[in-house]
């Protein structure tokens, strides 16, 4: 009904609740040491070859003690995003740690990039609105003359800090996994490393770019839509897949490129 | 020397515009270095004397250069030289250049043709002497003729061509350091350890060869005064009046081409116009449109005081440039008031509230800007109107009512408002220009060496992301800014799988976009256990993308050859004495068809070529 534990003054006793206790008494010992060592090791849930090690049972012992300890639902196994492999225990009724989780990137310890590539665009969007002046009223412009161009002075100071974006999002309610400022700053870093956003004032907060604006098809008149390949990659040589064998007396070459027949075509 | 797809490229441009002769003789050259005409002879199979004859025209060109060894074997030597084949692809467009600026500047369109045509022979013959080019027309012509060279040669779209452009710099080195050498080594007086008198020798050769090269950058360069040409028929060359820069701008008239020298066509300059379009290119996609035609005055200004891309300029008198001049020559009809909107005063209260004491020590707005909104607190947000009466309290009372904000006051922009688009620019990332002053309304710079780094990588990026899409490109800036990476800093910073991002680096390392570097962690360098880093190294990848340019191009080329060859009998026959100018009638429908067909494709090809040397040339020559 105790059990040992440490604290800060050093070795002592704890209390182990009755449930705890009857669970235990109902195991075998064998079970009991295995129970125990999942148990110690917490959030950060344990690999059955340490338990194996630890306990200094034979593999097939500790692989049945498992599996009885999960059918009656005391342990669970779970995915560790560091260790993908490993298979890893830890009790059922805790949730594991954001080490093995990797924090609120990953689902079910994959990352799970539709959730990041929406978060990043609503990120980006917000940035948006707080950069520039009617970025996306284009429509309005349709039949009327709509500017050429419409920026705010360099001397603008309303570029949103990290700490407002986390507040949007957060406020937003776009998600319900909790999002620290940290984590939105990594958002807005790779927006950054996308050409989305610029950092400002060394990154205290960040102002979109004006191409990302057009890219997503923003802007105004004349601002067309650059999405047409540069002269190199539009060329059929600069997507051949066989340029290295290509050559003037080659098996291939450019009088009899059939890359060529198609494209001269189109 | 030029690698291999450079110098197959300019076979086959040589091939197209000057023969198959011309071409295998450069090959030859390319491919050896430097011969004698025999040695050409023998090694294409080419009859001795008509490989005289060809070298004839192509030095005439500097296709080719010559080299006369003095010391011993009194042979002449012949070098291919890439520069001038590879410029033949640029012919188009500088005569295309050249009449829109003839045009645009006021001049008759007689003029401008005129300009275009001399142009357009200087290309054909390689370079003249402007009193046999003006004997070889009417005098009526020739009158226009001589005002058109002048204006062409005060621009620097023609140049005087010297004797020693027809050598090829390292034997004018070589030969320099000898003399050099050779005086030092007879003074007793001077430098005694062989290192020295080398290093001294080689100090004077250097000095001797800038002067010669920079002789070319003068100002007046090719021009002579009015009243010295008309007292002496042109032929005092004496007196050609040199440094008083800005005189030669003010008095446009006093100045005529010197009617002895050789002209030739001046790619540096057509290199510096194009850079300035691609600049204005980026600055319009990147900042926005007005600002980007607000860059373009800026970088006209700088048209008349650099030579060449690679010139190094440092801020100073010489390279500020005042918004008064960049104002000046703005287009009235652009609406540089309009286009920037001062944020409302909702917004930022909110600011300061949100950021509490930071914001506020940094809302330091410019005092007219302050005072203008402060009193509209509680306007719409874009209320250009009420951002027009801001704008009364400077002093632009004429701004009255004009809701688009045209930026034109009395057909002059203003000097604030063009302040505001050059303040945009020098706060992008992009190194576009500095502040250096407040003389004449604001100094500015444009610290060309820098952004033409910037131009560089925005293209380079560019093209990654079209090739291999946008995660290659995220990958790709990361790396460069961190320097050297490994997989798994990636993926954290990315926020990408591993899987995700091997196939990507794999690619990019495939076009040597990047590099990989392993740090062995144990003493058994056992892979399993080495570090492996990823770095960019942009030199490197540049000119391997370069390569692969010249390859595309080339490709391009040869199959527009190949295009017509197969078209060949249908171009015989429209060259045809008879069948010329009446196509409609001597073409069958199927002929017909066949030549549209062809001039589709030709067209399509040239295109394409000309966009792929555009990227050559943010690559190789800015
Ligand atoms: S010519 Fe054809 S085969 Fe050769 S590199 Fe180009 S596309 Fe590829």
């Amino acid at each position: 009904m105790i059990k040992l534990a440490q604290d800060s003054q050093g070795l002592c006793f704890q209390a182990v609740s009755v449930e705890d206790a009857q669970k235990v008494k109902n195991m075998t010992s064998d079970e009991a040491m295995v129970y125990s060592y999942i148990e110690t090791a917490g959030r950060e849930g344990i690999w059955t070859k340490t338990i194996k090690m630890r306990t200094n049972l034979h593999q097939s012992i500790v692989l049945r003690c498992l599996k009885s300890l999960e059918n009656q639902r005391y342990i669970k196994a779970i995915k560790s995003v560091k260790y993908p492999t490993r298979k890893i225990y830890m009790l059922a009724s805790l949730q594991p740690s954001v080490e093995v989780t990797g924090g609120p990137w990953f689902t079910d310890s994959e990352l799970d990039s539709e959730f990041i590539e929406n978060l990043l665009n609503i990120t980006w969007r917000y940035v948006v609105s707080l950069t520039f002046p009617r970025a996306f009223e284009q429509d309005n412009f349709a039949d009327k003359q709509g500017p050429q161009q419409a920026t705010y002075p360099a001397s603008y100071k309303g570029y949103p800090s990290v700490t407002q974006i986390h507040k949007f999002v957060t406020d937003s309610g776009i998600t319900n996994v909790e999002l620290g400022v940290s984590d939105i700053r990594a958002l807005c870093e790779v927006l950054v490393y996308d050409d989305r956003l610029e950092r400002r004032d060394a990154g205290f907060s960040y102002k979109a770019t004006w191409q990302s604006v057009v890219a997503f098809g923003g802007g105004f008149e004349g601002d067309e839509l650059d999405d047409a390949l540069d002269g190199f990659t539009e060329s059929p040589c600069g997507r051949c897949p066989v340029v290295d064998h290509c050559g003037r007396d080659g098996p291939v070459n450019a009088e009899e490129c059939v890359y060529y027949d198609e494209w001269l075509i189109n | 020397m030029a690698s291999k797809e450079l110098a197959e490229l300019c076979e086959v441009i040589l091939q197209d515009t000057y023969g198959e002769l011309a071409s295998s003789i450069v090959a030859i050259l390319f491919a050896h270095g430097r011969l004698t005409a025999s040695q050409i002879s023998k090694n294409t199979k080419i009859p001795l004397a008509a490989v005289q004859r060809t070298l004839v025209a192509l030095i005439q060109n500097r296709f080719v250069l010559y080299w006369q060894d003095l010391e011993g074997s009194k042979n002449v030597y012949y070098y291919a030289n890439w520069q001038q084949c590879y410029s033949i692809l640029w012919t188009g467009q500088i005569i295309t250049t050249v009449n829109k600026m003839f045009s645009e500047n006021l001049n008759t369109s007689s003029q401008a043709s005129k300009a275009a045509e001399v142009v357009k022979n200087m290309h054909i013959f390689g370079h003249m002497k402007v009193q046999d080019y003006l004997d070889a027309h009417s005098p009526e012509d020739s009158n226009e003729i001589s005002s058109v060279m002048t204006s062409l040669v005060k621009q620097k779209i023609l140049t005087p061509l010297y004797d020693f452009e027809f050598h090829p710099i390292e034997d004018i080195f070589g030969q320099l350091y000898q003399k050099h050498y050779k005086l030092i080594n007879a003074d007793r007086s001077g430098p005694q350890s062989e290192i020295a008198k080398k290093g001294a020798a080689t100090i004077a050769a250097e000095t001797d060869k800038s002067a010669l090269l920079t002789r070319k950058d003068e100002a007046n360069i090719g021009l002579i005064k009015v009243e010295t040409a008309s007292k002496n028929g042109g032929a005092n060359r004496a007196r050609k009046i040199i440094g008083s820069r800005r005189n030669a701008s003010a008095e446009n008239e006093s100045w005529t081409v010197d009617k002895d020298i050789v002209l030739s066509v001046n790619h540096e300059k057509y290199l510096l116009l194009a850079r300035n379009n691609d600049l204005v290119k980026l600055a319009s996609k990147r900042v926005g449109k007005v600002t980007g035609q607000v860059y373009k005055r800026l970088l006209a200004c700088y048209e008349s005081k650099i030579s060449r891309c690679n010139q190094e300029i440092q801020p100073g008198v010489d390279f500020n440039i005042s918004t008064m001049e960049v104002a000046k020559g703005i287009d009235s009809q652009l609406d540089v008031q309009g286009s920037i909107v001062m944020p409302s005063n909702k917004r930022k209260v909110k600011q300061e509230v949100d950021d509490g004491g930071r914001l506020r020590k940094k809302t330091r707005l410019d005092g007219d800007l302050n005072g203008g909104l402060d009193d509209d607190v509680g306007d719409d947000d874009d209320d250009l109107l009420d951002d027009d009466d801001a704008y009364d309290d400077d002093g632009h009372s004429d701004m009255n009512g004009s809701t688009n904000g045209s930026g034109s006051v009395n057909g002059k922009t203003s000097v604030e408002a063009t302040n505001r688009h050059l303040e945009l620019l020098a706060d992008s990332p992009i190194r576009f220009v500095r502040k250096v002053g407040n003389r004449g309304g604001g100094e500015w710079f444009v610290p060309f060496n820098e952004l033409v780094q910037d131009l560089k990588r925005v293209t380079y990026e560019d093209i990654i992301t079209r090739k291999y899409g946008p995660v290659a490109t995220r990958l790709l800036r990361v790396i460069r800014e961190k320097g050297k990476v490994d997989e798994k800093l990636l993926s954290q910073i990315t926020l990408l799988q591993s899987k995700d991002i091997c196939s990507h680096l794999t690619d990019l390392q495939g076009i040597g976009c990047l590099n990989l570097q392993e740090v062995p962690k144990t003493n058994d360098r056992a892979p399993g256990r080495n570090f492996y880093l990823w770095f960019h190294k942009p030199t490197r990848a540049y000119s391997l993308l370069v390569q692969d340019l010249y390859k595309t191009m080339n490709r391009l080329y040869t199959r527009l050859g190949s295009e017509r060859k197969t078209s060949s009998i249908l171009l015989a026959k429209l060259e045809r004495e008879d069948v010329k100018g009446n196509e409609e009638t001597y073409l069958s429908a199927q002929e017909k068809r066949e030549l549209a067909e062809l001039r589709r494709a030709e067209e399509k090809l040239l295109v394409q070529l000309f966009r792929v040397e555009g990227l050559v040339r943010i690559f190789r020559d800015y």
